[in-house]
């Protein structure tokens, strides 16, 4: 995870839009990855990463100085996944485009098989195991970070990580042997 | 749990990158939501001080009002001592019968 200095806090607690664009330089991949792998479609991840980007620039005068800017943008991430995944739920007729892609498996074994079989179980995970193990295996927070992220203890975190995984062991069996 | 096979599978779950556009989207974005006039709430309105003043006012007039009728000794009717309950609305009552 690259590393904000405190300067560029400040600058973007001013309104400097330099300063945010620098952010975006810095992050804006592992956001828009980290909402690709939260909600399985490439489409929204970017439009949620890019309102990730408003909203972190909208209240950036919350910012404390010394504040970790990235377990902020996952915080904000986080949330506004959850808020996408919900309005999925309430609208399944109407967010039929945005839905998780279709994921087709053939019997030949290839890097977009085996990513397609790990989309699919990472997907079937309750939500909080799901962005626990993303945030630790694809985004190497530590358990403190993720436990802030979700507000949450980091012995919560430990569970949601050994269960997540252990259900993922479970279904990736056939195609880790 | 430390799971080394697992997690090295995991990794081929490959990354996707963002749209060529995306820093614009952003900027455009806050840009758009600048541009429209925040509305202001009943709660908002009230934070302004001659405002707040007048709504204090009018909340103790009609507090003061309300309490006061409630408080005020009621006032006897110049005809109750007919009501069917007195000695002089029974009387009426069965005379009427």
């Amino acid at each position: 995870m690259p590393a904000v200095d405190d300067q560029l806090l400040e600058q973007l607690r001013t309104g400097d839009e330099a300063a945010l664009v620098e952010l975006m330089r810095q992050y804006r991949h592992p956001i828009v990855n980290f909402c690709y792998r939260m909600l399985g479609n490439a489409g929204d991840a970017n439009d949620v990463a890019q309102e990730t980007f408003v909203r972190c620039y909208q209240t950036r005068q919350r910012l404390r100085p010394g504040a970790k800017l990235s377990t902020w943008l996952f915080t904000i991430a986080r949330n506004l996944c959850l808020d996408r995944l919900r309005y999925r739920n309430r609208h399944p007729t109407e967010t039929l485009e945005s839905a998780p892609e279709p994921v087709t498996i053939s019997n030949e074994v290839g890097n977009r098989e085996i990513g397609a079989a790990i989309a699919a179980a990472v997907a079937e995970l309750p939500e909080d195991q799901r962005t626990v193990v993303v945030l630790a295996e694809y985004h190497g927070l530590s358990y403190s970070e993720i436990a802030e992220v979700m507000n949450c203890s980091i012995k919560s975190v430990e569970t949601r990580l050994y269960r997540a995984k252990q259900t993922l062991r479970d279904r990736l069996r056939s195609w880790m042997d | 749990m430390n799971d080394p096979k697992l997690n090295k599978f995991l990794r081929q779950w490959r990354d996707v990158e963002p749209r060529g556009n995306f820093d614009d989207n952003v900027l455009r974005r806050i840009r758009q939501a600048e541009a429209i006039p925040v509305r202001k709430s009943w709660f908002d309105w009230l934070r302004q001080p001659a405002l707040a003043t007048i709504a204090a006012v009018v909340i103790g007039l009609m507090a003061g009002t309300i309490g006061g009728l409630q408080s005020a000794p009621r006032q006897t009717s110049e005809l109750e001592f007919m009501a069917p309950t007195t000695l002089t609305g029974a009387y009426l009552t069965m005379r009427t019968k």
